[in-house]
């Protein structure tokens, strides 16, 4: 009997202290394979990142409402962005991780109408109100941006740029590295800059 | 009082009905019981007071949920000489705003400033700053109020008698659960004045306990950073006056992309005295030569408990 509970103890102790913090790996790391996921987007459709291989994947997190964000698309910048990759076959998807109540937080139909309204050009966006996938990834901030490369590995997680704040002027004195990791992958290169570190309103998590 | 009045109250001095009249009448008003050549010295009383209110620190303005404010520590300015100016911010209940490193995510309230030829501005001096967490995010900010102090070196070939003008261009960020961006223009008008200037009063005790929360660097107090796989060390020299035991400490970096924020700060005893283990982040890949910060005990430092937080400035050392 005692040999069965002593089993069992290690059994356990070996499984929380050796798997356990794998389980903790699986958040995205650059130079590691990005994490898969399952999202429904705002027309129905579920969109898994394995659908995407062979394509270079962008994810952006959203919330309208966060100063940091609007500062993008009143400028007009970010739609830029996903209109010239989206040309170049890049598949953008940006992806609401508010829990429903808090700022950010959209239906399906709100999320098409501000699309419309912004004019904004994703490939979908798709929602994640359980916070799940923002935890996966953890993200942190909106906007926090993440690129995959076609063969499904992350290399790059942090910010837009290198200049933290709400004001337009600084889009266009900022070093932009989602354009220039994007350049990068598609020259072939390695990507100068893989992280840095994001900043926005904090992801309105549960 | 009325000479109608007065002139019956004479006749009637020694009588009965003096008793009986002065009982009716109704005490003047007292506007009519000034004299008039008082009239100006009150009003010119009331508007220094009003101009001495306005002068040194300038009306409050009001932006979303942060109400703001520069307020001189003096009251005037004398050349060639430093001063202190505080930006006041009162955030509503719930609602802060940030430190100059605001965590996870935030913004740092920012002041630019605008002043007369000669004069030069010194950076913010923010005192030690509160931790908020909300669902795994953590942030570094304050709620209630907070003094944001700036000092100020007035040049020399400024004349005595005249008003210096000093503006500022401030932004911040004030968040509850959702954020707002905010900005507003200060101004705040002082006299020049050849003599050592007057404390404003008024506002001294807040100067006062703002500096008690501005981290120092100690003397007596030696920190040492070390950096392996997944920790940042700091270890902590005790003095040998301290009879005391630290707890509770607490490392706020001032720079982002380095520490884990939401990881928990184990303080371990050592021999020469303590060793705080602090996470590193996972983003963490290009790190800095030096780690700067505030290193935080509720208790104190061993010399008074109202002196909290420490500087720390010092290289980061790779132990592998």
């Amino acid at each position: 009997m005692k040999r069965v509970i002593f089993l069992t103890l290690s059994v356990l102790a070996g499984f929380f202290l050796v798997l356990a913090p794998l389980a903790r790996a699986a958040e995205a790391q650059v130079d590691k394979p990005a994490p898969n996921f399952t999202l429904p987007d705002t027309n129905g459709k579920s969109h898994s990142l394995s659908d995407y291989k062979g394509k270079i994947v962008v994810l952006e997190w959203l919330n309208h409402d966060c100063p940091f964000v609007k500062k993008l698309y009143n400028s007009g910048h970010m739609q830029k962005l996903q209109k010239t990759y989206g040309k170049k076959g890049v598949v953008w998807f940006s992806i609401i991780s508010s829990m429903p109540g808090k700022q950010g937080y959209c239906t399906p139909e709100q999320a098409n109408e501000l699309i419309k309204q912004k004019k904004a050009a994703p490939a979908a966006l798709l929602l994640d109100p359980d916070g799940k996938v923002g935890k996966l990834y953890g993200a942190k901030t909106t906007p926090h941006m993440y690129i995959i490369t076609s063969d499904g590995v992350l290399v790059y997680n942090g910010a837009i740029d290198d200049i933290r704040s709400t004001k337009v002027e600084d889009i266009a004195k900022a070093k932009n590295y989602v354009q220039i990791g994007l350049d990068e992958v598609m020259a072939g290169k390695e990507v100068s800059t893989k992280t840095s570190v994001p900043y926005g309103c904090s992801v309105k998590y549960k | 009082m009325l000479m109608s009045q007065k002139q019956n109250l004479q006749q009637d001095k020694n009588g009965p009905e003096y008793y009986e009249k002065s009982k009716n009448m109704k005490p003047n008003p007292i506007w009519k019981r000034i004299s008039l050549f008082q009239y100006p010295l009150i009003s010119l009383a009331l508007f220094i007071f009003i101009y001495v209110f306005i002068a040194f620190s300038a009306e409050p303005q009001q932006s979303e949920h942060v109400k703001a404010r520069l307020i001189s520590e003096v009251k005037s300015i004398q050349p060639g000489e430093s001063f202190y100016v505080a930006l006041w911010l009162k955030m509503d209940k719930l609602w802060h705003t940030y430190w100059k490193n605001p965590g996870d995510s935030g913004l740092p309230t920012k002041i630019e400033w605008n002043l007369p030829d000669g004069f030069v501005p010194g950076v913010v001096q923010w005192p030690y700053p509160k931790r908020f967490e909300k669902s795994g995010l953590v942030s570094f900010g304050y709620e209630g109020e907070v003094f944001l102090i700036t000092q100020i070196e007035a040049p020399k070939a400024i004349k005595s008698g005249t008003n210096a003008k000093l503006s500022a261009s401030v932004d911040w960020l004030v968040c509850k659960e959702r954020c707002i961006s905010s900005h507003v223009d200060l101004v705040i008008k002082m006299p020049v004045k050849d003599k050592n200037p007057k404390i404003n009063g008024r506002w001294a005790s807040h100067f006062r306990e703002t500096r008690k929360k501005l981290s120092r660097i100690s003397s007596e107090w030696e920190a040492n950073a070390f950096i392996n796989k997944n920790q940042i060390l700091i270890h902590i020299d005790v003095p040998s006056e301290f009879k005391g035991e630290l707890k509770n400490i607490t490392f706020f970096p001032e720079q982002g992309g380095i520490i884990n924020y939401s990881g928990s700060q184990n303080l371990k005893r050592s021999q020469d005295g303590y060793i705080l283990e602090v996470q590193r982040s996972k983003l963490s890949t290009r790190l800095p030569a030096r780690l700067k910060g505030v290193l935080l005990s509720p208790e104190g430092w061993g010399n008074s408990r109202e002196e909290r937080a420490l500087h720390i400035d010092v290289p980061l050392m790779n132990v592998n």
